[in-house]
């Protein structure tokens, strides 16, 4: 959980409230127009921005330390000039401002205090800045001995000294390599493993044991560990570098050197999950499987015997690996079959038939019953074309879930195999398989809607939940779907900032997508707060309440096409309003009511525009989100007015009767400049910066037509 | 085999047995063709005319769909002395040849160029001061295997041979985004080689390739080389020797391969899968589970996978055909998978493979020695397919060590291995060359400073370098290692002679040519050591007198005024690297 402090909120209301009271008396009011002159005269040379500056924390510096132990850490990113906090996802580290000689924090800089019983593994910390609160970035906790680069290792003759059983903390430079040096002794183990990828770092490191001389001897390109036993006494190498000599900031590692004994397991190196694992465990699963794998059992003679319901573990390995398992099953029976190892964070693609088997003769005949493949994504999946055509979050996985009938009594096998494991030795790449009776569910992820542009969209922003007052943000909510679960999930959130209301666009019957939006009202005051995310359903009767897992891109990427995104779950969900700037527009039905129609009839909705500074342009395409009103035609409204309507045809949507929460949005080009900020006394240039605008939720009640 | 000799002529006569057992002079209705033009030339009647060349010669000879082939053994006849002691096998079959033909050998080339020859060989490089400096002490008589082992053991040799093997699979860069997958595939291949991946299992990695290019990098060879078609076409020609590429439309004129065996091959690669990634022109790689086919574009038939026209047990809808090709091609038995690589091989080390060209493998195309290639290939099996192995026979045999100079009688041998052939150093090998010997490195995008340019990962580094392209490094597209431009041209004399990242490098102020004019040295030395780098030997008493004279030359600027004297001497040394690179001892392994 978040460590929450406000201590500035009070006189931010004060000032909000002052400004917004002028501005609603006229239509553009003198700070603004000031603004328009200012346009005239730059918009020429400034390109358009892509999203509302949010504040980003993208490096720290070291990026981890032990418990019981003070850290001086150094911290990059956007928009955090203001940083007044840094904050962890775990009580037991804390941070202050880093003070000078003079008593004054240091810019960006902090003292992390990591208490003696914090947890080893990865954490995640954000800052809480003006405009609010910011991305995340893993900071480690760990055992060992915790170094850093304090100076360019460029070449052998700079090689940094790395004792063994350390951890050194570095950034790589651009278009060179990392050396390090460690001394070695003849038939000992040694672990050399660099953390990167899994830290949210964009580094894909390469890493290299060489002799002294810098010799190649061992090479990993994979992100895995380097795991070998020195055959001489001396002094060895490590160099270390990007798969595409990338290097500058974001290109942080933690490099770990250890010596183990020649028996002991490799240890396991703690990352963050991809966004399919959200997935993963169904809920009440035991942490270890009940059974173990047991080769031989690659062919239908080796088969293992089992008894379903099951609940087993196993490898794919060596290449090629077939694991066969034999069960007896019932006709008429319905099972589910569940295989996790992609979402496990193995490099795999589970793949499972299962065959009846009945005797002909003295011969076997198989019969197909069923064959598992992937989990879909609940959601189309952008295909990194010219434009946006889906999110670049993928909620499906390479792993099953699926559906078993068997057809007929009698003995069944079910062959599990990995189709990326043709030609590949890993004994790491495990798998859990479940077989069991439905136990309909779901699981639940989310994140920040993907603003759609006309052209050239391939932008992969990272967007944490930093409000302006007056904005209504949205998030897009998928399910996967487990054992039939086929019922509508309501979304709600608890514990909301002050001010802050958030309503979900339901995830209907059957349906995998919903929306949930957040609005921060325009007099909400600063404010920070650990939101509880969850969907909520009944199935046979028993309400079922599953968290949203948040997912977000470990960096603001603007063209997918030259850096490829890295979505991945983050921990917690922390909400701020900013208290500090407005949204450049808010649109709101002009009553707060539930609208009632009639089947079949008209609704005309008035709304009002709240406008906080200019926009390119004069109109806004708005569409409409919300089951029941998805195929509500587009429709402009005026961003140069204060007011529009729109008319929603039941007749043409064929909306049954019932309740339903509906938003419109659309993207506008707002001429932004910080001098939305109320407090600021020099007004830097407004920049076009194109945005979502999404109106807040309307809701609507569909009576039904009298009958005649 | 029949010998001819030099000047003669063989009329040849074609008989057809018909079905009936009936028989028909088809003599003048019949297609006739040579192997080599500049062996035998044939006329339409069938006359066979044999020129003054030595060696082995073949006239194929084709009549409706059959073929038949005429071999001839051309000897010079010349007497033979004492022949090398034979080191190995390659020396016993390639000796026995030469005694045949009557072509005598060279003698055995001296260690100074055994040392610059086999560094350009294995490790695409010249050899450096503390090699040549140890090996000058090492007293040792197995000292040129020391040498070849700690070439093998170098970085070098995998680089050198990641830039061969990754141009003929197409690791090219067509957009920006591949260069995460390009720089992948090129390190897979270059650590393969380091480690010393037997071959066989090399190719079946790349083969049945599964997944995605950061977990599983071979995969990338199926980003390239999408078309079903130009898998089973670039699969048999580089791994096999063989073209198909005929057989789809028609029976292969020249070979055995019908339509149906070029499609039961391609039925190898009909399960592969794909999946999309997050990179833009990119998949998964899957084995998608189903019953291996491919339908004849002309019958209609539907075939089951064969390789090269040899059935295969059945192969289960969950198994991948692919891996079942990789078995294929491991078998001991295979007479394609190892021949074509011990000739692909022989041919990187002694500029003419045994079957030319290296990669067109077949019953109308005989080896030149095909004892030694049956040698060669059971070696390779034999040693489980270790590549470096392999290198180190063919580099330890007295044949690669004969010297380059012609003796009186085998001036004109091409083709018999009775002296080492002289070739123009590739492009990367020579402009890395040119580094070394002026002391500059040359800069590549995205790569850190002192990269070689054998170790460029793609194509792309071709665009910023007109020398890389001048002297033909190839853009990665074909198969063929006929890609690779190794012919002379005039616009390569011009870019040595005058091109301006030549100039720049000879005046580079961090150069050798401005560290020798600052030494304290004597010029002597300073000749010693640009002869050391740029031929691995001692300069001759005349070449050093001329040299020292050269730079003891006053010169004057163009209003005829002396030079400043530290100026000058730089500008010396500058004319005396551009000089000697400019030398055919220097442009060429010899």
């Amino acid at each position: 959980m978040f460590n929450l402090r406000s201590s500035e909120s009070v006189k931010k209301i004060q000032l909000i409230q002052l400004i917004s009271q002028s501005g609603q008396s006229s239509s553009i009011c003198p700070m603004l127009r000031f603004c328009v002159i200012l346009i005239a005269m730059h918009s020429t040379a400034l390109a358009q921005s892509v999203c509302l500056p949010l504040p980003r924390l993208l490096t720290t510096m070291p990026m981890g330390g032990n418990p019981g132990t003070q850290v001086e850490i150094t911290l990059t990113g956007e928009n955090i000039d203001s940083a007044a906090e840094l904050l962890f996802t775990h009580p037991s580290l804390t941070a202050t401002p880093k003070l000078d000689a003079a008593g004054m924090p240091v810019p960006n800089q902090y003292v992390v205090r990591i208490a003696e019983d914090a947890p080893v593994g990865i954490h995640e910390a954000r800052l809480m800045t003006r405009l609010g609160i910011s991305s995340s970035r893993v900071f480690s906790v760990g055992s060992l001995a915790e170094v850093s680069q304090t100076a360019p290792t460029t070449t052998i003759a700079k090689a940094k000294q790395l004792p063994v059983n350390s951890v050194c903390n570095a950034v790589m430079t651009e278009k060179s390599i990392d050396h390090y040096s460690f001394e070695a002794q003849n038939g000992h183990r040694y672990i050399v493993h660099c953390d990167s990828r899994g830290i949210d770092s964009k580094l894909d490191a390469v890493l290299i044991v060489a002799d002294a001389e810098g010799r190649d001897l061992i090479v990993e390109r994979r992100g895995g560990t380097l795991d070998f036993i020195a055959n001489h006494d001396g002094k060895h190498l490590l160099k270390l570098h990007d798969l595409t000599f990338k290097g500058g900031v974001g290109y942080f590692y933690r490099l770990t050197m250890q010596e183990l004994t020649l028996d002991a397991p490799l240890p396991s190196f703690p990352s963050t999950k991809t966004v399919s694992s959200f997935s993963w465990p169904p809920v009440g699963l035991s942490e270890q499987a009940t059974t173990n794998e047991a080769e031989p059992n690659n062919l239908h003679a080796q088969a293992q015997k089992i008894a379903i319901p099951c609940d087993l573990t196993g490898n794919f390995y060596p290449a090629a690996d077939v694991d066969t398992f034999e069960f007896q099953a019932t006709k008429g029976d319905v099972w589910w079959v569940e295989v996790a190892s992609e979402r496990l964070g193995r490099p795999t693609d589970p793949s499972a038939i299962v065959q009846q088997v009945t005797l002909e003769g003295n011969m076997e005949k198989l019969t197909d019953v069923a064959e598992f493949n992937d989990i879909a994504s609940p959601v189309k999946l952008s295909t990194n074309g010219y434009a946006y055509d889906g999110p670049p979050y993928d909620g499906g996985s390479l792993d099953i879930i699926g559906k078993l009938e068997i057809k007929e009594d009698g003995l069944h096998r079910i062959q599990l195999s990995d189709l990326f494991g043709g030609t590949r030795n890993d004994a790491r790449n495990v798998y859990r398989l479940v077989i069991r009776k439905a136990a309909p569910d779901f699981a639940l992820a989310a994140w920040g809607l993907h603003m759609e542009l006309r052209n050239g969209d391939r932008n992969a922003l990272s967007k944490p939940l930093a409000l302006r007052n007056g904005i209504t943000v949205a998030l897009e909510v998928v399910v996967v779907r487990r054992d039939g679960f086929d019922g509508e999930i309501e979304l709600a959130m608890e514990g909301l900032p002050d001010g802050v209301t958030a309503q979900g666009l339901k995830i209907p019957a059957g349906k995998t997508r919903g929306i949930m939006l957040i609005t921060a009202d325009e007099h909400a005051p600063k404010a920070l707060a650990n939101v509880t995310f969850h969907g909520k359903s009944t199935v046979n009767g028993v309400e079922l309440i599953r968290p949203v897992r948040m997912a977000a891109m470990a960096w603001p990427i603007v063209d997918s096409w030259s850096e490829i995104p890295s979505p991945r779950l983050v921990t917690g969900l922390p909400i701020s309003v900013t208290g500090a700037e407005f949204a450049p527009i808010s649109i709101a039905p002009k009553e707060k009511k539930v609208w009632e129609v009639t089947a079949g009839q008209k609704l005309t909705i008035p709304l009002q525009h709240t406008r906080r500074c200019e926009f390119s342009g004069t109109v806004l395409q708005l569409k409409t989100s919300g089951a029941g009103f998805e195929q509500v035609p587009r429709f402009d409204v005026s961003l140069a007015s204060d007011n529009s309507e729109v008319t929603l045809d039941l007749a043409a949507l064929k909306t049954p009767p019932g309740n339903y929460l509906i938003a419109f949005y659309g993207t506008a080009v707002a001429k932004y400049q910080s001098g939305l900020d109320v407090a600021a006394k020099e007004k830097p240039a407004p920049k076009d910066t194109v945005d979502i605008v999404m109106s807040e939720p309307i809701a609507i009640c569909v009576k039904p037509a009298e009958s005649k | 085999m029949t010998s001819i000799k030099p000047g003669s002529e063989q009329q040849l006569k074609v008989i057809a047995t018909y079905t009936d057992s009936s028989q028909r002079d088809v003599t003048r209705t019949a297609l006739f063709e040579t192997n080599d033009s500049a062996m035998a030339e044939v006329t339409p009647e069938g006359l066979v005319k044999v020129l003054d060349l030595p060696g082995k010669v073949s006239v194929m000879v084709r009549f409706q769909g059959s073929v038949s082939v005429f071999n001839a053994s051309v000897p010079l006849g010349a007497t033979m002395g004492a022949m090398p002691a034979s080191n190995n096998f390659i020396d016993d079959a390639v000796f026995a040849n030469l005694n045949e033909l009557g072509v005598p050998p060279s003698p055995l080339c001296d260690d100074a160029t055994f040392l610059r020859r086999v560094s350009l060989d294995i490790a695409g490089r010249l050899p450096t001061d503390e090699e040549r400096a140890r090996f000058q002490s090492n007293g040792d008589s197995n000292r040129r295997e020391q040498v070849v082992d700690e070439l093998l053991r170098s970085s070098e040799y995998a680089d050198f041979f990641a830039n061969k093997w990754t141009a003929m699979l197409k690791n090219r860069r067509d957009d920006a985004s591949d260069i995460i997958s390009n720089f992948a595939f090129h390190a897979w291949v270059r650590d393969s080689l380091l480690a010393n991946k037997p071959y066989n299992q090399m190719v079946r990695e790349l083969l049945a390739a599964t997944g995605t290019v950061i977990a599983n990098p071979p995969v990338v060879w199926y980003k390239r080389v999408k078309d079903p078609k130009q898998q089973v076409e670039d699969v048999a020609q580089l791994f096999l020797g063989v073209r198909m590429q005929c057989a789809q439309c028609h029976h292969h004129p020249f070979e055995r391969w019908s339509q149906d065996d070029y499609y039961s091959f391609s039925a190898f690669f009909s399960q592969v899968g794909r999946k999309p990634t997050a990179t833009r022109g990119e998949d998964m790689i899957f084995h998608k589970r189903g019953n291996a086919s491919a339908t004849n574009i002309k019958s209609g038939a539907v075939l089951k996978p064969a390789a090269l026209g040899e059935a295969m047990p059945s192969i289960a809808a969950d198994e991948d055909p692919r891996l079942k090709l990789a078995d294929w091609m491991s078998s001991p038995n295979n007479p394609f998978f190892a021949k074509a690589v011990v000739n692909r091989y022989w041919k990187h080390f002694f500029r003419r493979g045994l079957v030319e060209p290296e990669d067109d493998i077949r019953d109308t195309n005989p080896p030149s020695n095909p004892e030694l290639l049956a040698a060669l290939e059971k070696y390779l099996i034999e040693s489980n397919f270790d590549l470096k192995n392999l290198i180190k026979v063919i580099t330890g045999s007295k044949a690669y060590q004969l010297s380059a100079s012609p003796n009186q009688y085998n001036i004109t041998d091409q083709q018999n291995y009775s002296r080492y052939y002289p070739r123009r150093l590739q492009a990367e090998v020579l402009l890395d060359s040119i580094d070394d010997l002026s002391g500059t490195r040359t800069e590549f995008p995205n790569l850190p400073s002192g990269t070689r340019a054998i170790a460029l990962p793609d194509n792309s580094y071709n665009n910023a370098s007109p020398f890389l392209k001048v002297f033909g490094r190839p853009e990665n597209e074909s198969v063929c290692e006929c890609e690779r431009i190794q012919t002379s041209s005039l616009a390569q004399c011009l870019h040595l002679i005058n091109a301006n990242d030549i100039k720049a490098k000879l005046s580079n102020v961090n150069g050798r040519a401005a560290k020798l004019a600052k030494s304290e040295s004597v010029q002597v030395e300073g000749v010693r050591e640009l002869y050391a780098v740029a031929f691995a030997r001692e300069p001759r008493p005349e070449e050093l007198q001329a040299a020292v004279e050269f730079l003891a030359e006053p010169r004057l600027d163009p209003n005829g005024k002396p030079v400043d004297s530290m100026k000058a001497k730089q500008e010396s040394f500058q004319d005396l690297i551009w000089a000697l690179i400019n030398t055919k001892e220097f442009l060429f392994n010899h």
